[in-house]
């Protein structure tokens, strides 16, 4: 071995050292630059002599950052969601902005009224109470409505991270291509490449490939493109057809649109779209038909009683179906092609009104298909019973004319009626959302406290000089009935019930009184009501009231039915009202139960949220400690080979020094 | 396993950051004492406690409810006591007249008679705390008591009670109506009239004595239930002219019936005598007849009923009048259209099935009921609009059915002819459009015409039916009346005669003894009827008390009653209580035992770190 080959050997160890020695002192430089990897050198020999630096290698476990990727996405997705989740259960269990509460109030002083419908004083806090009840009603859909705003701002963020991120792995990938070619070392473009996809993977779920040149592909989960190599497309939002608020998400790719909102389910995107869906919507529309449901019963309730001016109740809410709201239910798509001008839906029905959303869909000018977009059903028109003309609709059947472009459907309780002036066209569509918007809408209309209708406006008189022991009570049923309007402050007729004959052929005839010396038997549109037999406790039909006799009266009892004039101090219709606090006009029982439902289901999806948070916070902090434990950077690690390629730096410099004390040895001859 | 270093950092902090959490949502536990802080940290316990507050404070309702109630009900109690005081001594000084009669003192008893009365009135008249007059029923600002023009008390209240919650589904009545406490006395009895016009008191019916009228009087107050009614027909399978009638009450108890095998004839010559009264029954008029019952049906149309006014609207004026066509054998119907002149057709169909088995169809807001199946009946039927009263006419257009004055005899011959006890009833059917044939048992069959577009009526048997001038029966149209009904209800003249007793107050009896008084006994007459009035008034008084402690009682169970529920409730409330601190307070020694544990945790967490990040091989390497 010539004393130049010793040089040169020493030359190369001494290069090959300091390189590694680099690398050392770039891992120790980078030791909490997140994303980095640690490089590691890998020496070899060479032929027939010296040391080179074969590679610096960039020590990664692919499998563990693609898994990183998704769990980032899950963890992502689950915090927002949990975030968003707990504010919400926190708005609807709080004392200060839960209807619990106002509503106990409301039915408190309700009951104080009830027991002196006369004081001026419980009516005019009772009106106050209706106010603060309503007004929670309004600011409680508020702040859920204002998370819509949250969600999409948040939406508008992601969007404009994932298209910005994008675009950086498409010139990643650009450079990666040409360092490549060039032969040099990718390895921070790689991590900076890694980090780039680790912020879209926070936004939204994607796949990544890696293709044989090293550039990589990335697509939404639903296999939309959203980098191809050297290109990247870009994500752009949208407000939805149908309503303005809320935000949809579209990717456009070479100036084709579509919409992907429904397919991304996880990042940040995915948990408030799954937040959206899942809790925010089904609760307010749950709130909504609490909402609607008390106004329509309470309004029932006023509607059947006399105020303090001997007058008939007027409502106490606003009228849940005002054609306004009616109106607002029914969501014509942007893209439909027939002329509406009507397209309303009306509560007919609050025993079967489900808070669930429908979207109607005209399949033909003569079939329509209606989809519960909450449970999924479908029905076409073959599930509806066909009738004659509109105003037949009743629940289950359905009236389609295109010729007078006309269609009514009932179902659930809720009557939909879509009138056009152009025929129907196939592939138009509405959503309608019957209780979306109840909450909202909710307003007490009552403002003079003397129009609280407590007292019934029928007075019942058991005739003193009755030898039974009849008794009776009545329940106003319709105040719209002839009975009360066509003369005001009486009822026309007057009515009189006498028993005759003996227990058990004891029977009754119900007299109208309109002519007292000439009384003949009452028919109100279902035959005279003349000598029918007795049965206790049946109610008796006596246009817009009703009449249930209890106990054993005898021949000759008579009860009698007048206007309830200056009956101020009668609290009948007071407890009625009061007791639609336990009533169950819901299929989920009373307005507080249907609400402490709603409370328990949204307590009960955000403890689960918070669950999966703190599972998917622990999945992915197990591969953030795999992936570190592989590619993180270790002190102690950097400081023994610091010293390690120290030394051997040293030595090899030795060898050159040893070599030149050769030469200078030879020469020195 | 290799641990980088940043890892080595992080996973220290981690550790301390979730150490500090349960620390703060411990101590948030100590400091508010509830296991939860929002629903979502304990969903099930969230909703049972928003339920157990909900019942709390239906428990303080009802305690407060409890409160108002007894506050109204021991008034009343206070007010009824006072009231029985005073007629106490009303019937004190009743009873020392009785004894003393002389005129120098009357003048003074009447004044102080006048003054218990004034103050009975005041205390009747009374109101409570929030100005609401206490007994005049749901009239709270209705003042009860008034003297009327004729200067006597009149109660203007009503029979209402306020019913206050006081359990979930208790109710207790928390007041008693000045008529049910203080319109207690019978006074005289008072006649009235109604139905047919052949008997009518005092027209008819009349006392020879009053020994004969106290005879009825005492009879319509022992025997009679309700009403007594008058009831005449003429006798079927008897001579024209032949009448029989019975004397019959509300119960329905014959209390007198002119055997049909001795018929009586009109006029009667002497008035009939029963119980003390004498009665003239005079013949029945037409208009006295009512039958059992009248039916109709026309073209397989048996019944109309109006099932949605709006939507009945909007048909008639869609479609104008419509033919209801019952297709023969397929028990199936189309509507033919007035306006538009062709079928009623919907999405191409116009042929409907109707319901089987109810024959009812349900169309344009009316329930039309069919004969099942349609094969006999294969009619049609037009369908009118209803009048504005919303009041179905259509089954028929006859509008009245009643006896023809002219043709009275004919119509009682009819009757007469009829067969002995079985149910009869008259048909008339129309055979054309203008002519029709009626059958009834016991006569033979006729036949009769109609002039189209001019007759309102037609007479068979001298039953009158009527039909306005524009809707005439039409060719298959069926009226039937029955005469006898299965419960062997004939066609009569019923005269009703309404006994009521007149119902008087205390404050009139006081009145009315003390004017007595003022009235001296200057005559014998006058000595005798005031008499006779002190020992009535002594009675009466003695009645009002009787109601107003019937009253006291009642309060007083309510009184009790609302205490038991006072006690019920309250144990409810511990129990609820109870539920609501099992579920929703913190154990306090636990959370203080694991607040200690997890303090000491993060110690350990703390101690570790500097520990750790004082380990470096660089310290070494020198």
């Amino acid at each position: 071995m010539s004393s130049f080959n010793l040089l040169s050997l020493g030359t190369q160890a001494v290069r090959a050292n300091q390189t590694a020695l680099g690398v050392v002192g770039q891992n120790i430089a980078n030791v909490n630059t997140e994303g980095y990897s640690r490089q590691v050198v890998h020496f070899a020999s060479t032929i027939p002599s010296g040391v080179e630096l074969q590679s610096v290698e960039r020590v990664t476990n692919s499998y563990l950052t693609t898994q990183f990727w998704a769990d980032n996405s899950s963890f992502e997705r689950a915090d927002i969601y949990a975030d968003l989740a707990l504010e919400a259960d926190k708005l609807l269990g709080q004392e200060i902005t839960n209807i619990t509460g106002a509503m106990d109030s409301y039915f408190g002083s309700m009951q104080n009224a009830v027991n002196d419908p006369t004081s001026m004083a419980h009516r005019e806090l009772l009106v106050a109470q209706s106010n603060t009840l309503t007004d929670r009603f309004n600011s409680l859909y508020g702040n859920l409505n204002q998370q819509h705003e949250k969600i999409n701002a948040r939406i508008d963020d992601s969007v404009s991270s994932i298209n910005l991120y994008a675009a950086s792995v498409a010139e990643y990938n650009n450079q990666i291509r040409l360092a490549n070619a060039r032969g040099d070392s990718t390895n921070e473009l790689l991590d900076k490449r890694d980090a780039a996809i680790e912020k879209i993977s926070g936004h939204a779920d994607i796949q990544v490939i890696e293709n044989a040149d090293g550039l990589v592909d990335i697509r939404l989960a639903n296999g939309q493109p959203l980098v191809v190599g050297l290109d990247a497309n870009s994500l752009y939002t949208f407000s939805s057809e149908n309503q303005g608020t809320e935000r949809n998400i579209g990717i456009d790719i070479s100036g084709t649109q579509t919409d992907i909102t429904s397919q991304i389910s996880g990042g940040t995107i995915g948990g408030v779209l799954g937040y959206r869906d899942e809790i925010l919507n089904p609760s307010l529309n749950e709130l909504g038909r609490i909402a609607i449901s008390f106004s329509m019963s309470m309004n029932e309730a006023q509607q059947s009683g006399m105020d303090l001016n001997n007058e008939l109740g007027d409502r106490l809410m606003a009228d849940p179906n005002s054609s306004r709201a009616m109106s607002q239910r029914v969501l014509g798509n942007a893209d439909n092609r027939g002329n509406y001008n009507i397209a309303q839906a009306q509560i007919t029905d609050l025993s079967k009104l489900s808070a669930d959303e429908f979207e109607l869909e005209l399949t033909a000018s003569d079939e329509f298909r209606l989809t519960n977009l909450t449970t999924g059903e479908v029905l076409t028109q073959d599930d509806f019973r066909k009738v004659l003309s509109g105003p037949d609709v009743s629940d289950g059947a359905y009236h389609m004319d295109n010729a007078t472009g006309q269609l009514r459907l009932e179902v659930g309780g809720v009557k939909i009626d879509i009138d056009s002036t152009s025929g129907f066209r196939a592939d138009d569509k509405f959503l309608i959302q019957p209780t979306r918007r109840g909450a909202e809408q909710i307003d007490t209309e009552i403002t003079d406290p003397r129009k609280l209708a407590f007292a019934s406006p029928v007075r019942a008189n058991t005739a003193p000089e009755n030898t039974g022991t009849g008794a009776l009570t009545v329940q106003v049923t319709d105040t719209g009935h002839s009975t009360f309007i066509d003369k005001a402050g009486q009822l026309s007729p007057p009515v009189e019930i006498v028993f005759s004959g003996t227990s058990p052929n004891l029977t009754y005839t119900a007299y109208n009184m309109t002519d007292p010396a000439n009384p003949v038997p009452l028919d109100v549109g279902n035959g005279p009501i003349s000598a029918k037999s007795y049965v206790a406790g049946e109610v008796i039909d006596l246009g817009g009231y009703e009449a249930t006799i209890i106990n054993e009266p005898e021949a000759g009892d008579t009860f009698s039915f007048e206007y309830n004039t200056d009956g101020f101090s009668d609290n009948r219709n007071a407890l009625a009202m009061s007791n639609l606090q336990q009533a169950d006009l819901l299929d989920s029982g009373s307005y507080q139960d249907s609400y402490s439902g709603l409370l328990e289901r949204v307590a009960g999806k955000t403890a689960g949220a918070k669950v999966v948070m703190q599972s998917s916070q622990a999945v992915l902090a197990s591969t953030v400690d795999a992936r570190a434990s592989v590619s993180g950077v270790n002190m102690d690690e950097e400081a023994a080979r610091l010293v390690q390629f120290q030394q051997a730096y040293q030595a090899s410099a030795q060898i050159i020094s040893a070599s030149q004390k050769l030469f200078d040895t030879i020469l020195n001859i | 396993m290799r641990i980088s270093t940043l890892q080595q950092y992080q996973i220290n902090i981690d550790r301390m950051q979730n150490s500090q959490n349960t620390i703060g949502e411990l101590q948030r536990q100590i400091s508010t004492g509830k296991t939860y802080h929002q629903p979502s940290d304990a969903p099930a316990v969230a909703a049972e406690s928003i339920r157990l507050e909900r019942d709390l404070a239906a428990l303080d309702r009802y305690d407060g409810n409890m409160g108002r109630a007894k506050n109204r009900l021991e008034l009343e109690e206070v007010m009824l006591g006072d009231m029985n005081v005073r007629l106490d001594v009303m019937h004190d000084l009743v009873e020392s007249i009785q004894g003393t009669l002389n005129d120098a003192n009357l003048d003074v008893k009447a004044h102080e008679l006048r003054e218990i009365v004034a103050s009975l009135a005041g205390a009747m008249n009374k109101r409570d705390a929030q100005g609401e007059y206490i007994f005049s029923g749901s009239k709270g600002y209705t003042q009860p008591y008034e003297l009327n023009a004729s200067g006597r008390w009149e109660y203007m209240g009503d029979n209402g009670q306020r019913e206050i919650q006081v359990g979930a589904t208790h109710y207790v009545d928390s007041n008693d109506s000045g008529q049910f406490l203080f319109e207690s006395v019978p006074g005289e009895l008072q006649y009235g009239h109604s139905g047919a016009v052949n008997v009518k008191f005092p027209d008819n019916l009349s006392f020879a004595t009053d020994e004969d009228k106290a005879e009825f009087e005492a009879f319509l107050k022992d025997d009679v239930k309700g009403d007594l009614q008058l009831r005449t027909y003429p006798v079927p399978s008897g001579a024209a002219g032949d009448f029989t009638f019975e004397i019959v009450d509300t119960a329905g108890t014959v209390h007198y019936s002119n055997p049909p095998a001795s018929p009586v004839t009109f006029p009667l010559g002497t008035p009939i005598s029963f119980k003390g009264a004498d009665i003239d029954v005079i013949a029945p008029v037409a208009t006295d007849y009512s039958f059992p019952a009248t039916s109709a049906t026309r073209g397989g149309v048996e019944n109309i009923t109006i099932t949605d006014s709006a939507a009945m609207d909007t048909f008639f004026a869609d479609y104008g009048e419509v033919t209801l066509e019952l297709v023969t054998g397929t028990d199936t119907y189309k509507l033919a259209s007035s306006k538009t002149g062709g079928y009623v057709t919907v999405n191409g169909e116009d042929e409907w099935v109707i319901p089987s088995p109810s024959g009812v169809i349900s169309e344009g807001g009316l329930a039309i009921t069919a004969t099942l199946p349609v094969a006999a009946a294969g009619g049609s039927f037009l369908l009118k609009e209803p009048s504005s009263q919303h009041t179905v006419t259509q089954v028929s257009s006859i509008d009245k059915v009643e006896v023809d004055p002219a043709n009275l005899a004919t119509f009682e011959t009819m009757v007469t002819a009829l067969p002995a006890a079985a149910a009869a009833s008259l048909e008339v059917t129309m055979t054309s459009a203008t002519t029709w044939a009626a059958t009834v048992p016991g006569s033979a069959a006729i036949t009769g015409t109609i002039v189209a577009g001019t007759s309102t009526e037609l007479v068979a048997y001298g039953v009158k039916f009527s039909f306005p001038n524009n809707d005439q029966p039409v060719d298959g149209e069926k009226f039937t009346v029955d005469l006898r009904d299965s419960s062997q209800q004939l066609v009569t003249s019923t005269s009703t005669t309404t006994v009521d007793y007149e119902r008087k107050n205390m404050l009139n009896i006081g009145l009315e003894i003390a004017e007595q008084l003022e009235k001296g006994t200057a005559t014998p007459e006058l000595e005798e009827k005031l008499n006779e009035m002190l020992a009535q008034t002594i009675t009466d008084i003695q009645i009002a008390q009787d109601q107003i402690n019937t009253g006291i009682s009642g309060v007083g169970a309510r009184v009790s009653s609302l205490e038991a529920t006072e006690n019920a409730n309250s144990d409810i409330r511990l129990f609820t209580k109870t539920t609501l601190s099992n579920i929703q307070d913190a154990d306090l020694a636990e959370v203080a035992t694991k607040f200690k544990l997890e303090q000491t945790l993060l110690q350990a967490s703390q101690q570790t770190f500097a520990t750790t990040s004082r380990m470096s091989l660089f310290d070494y390497i020198k």
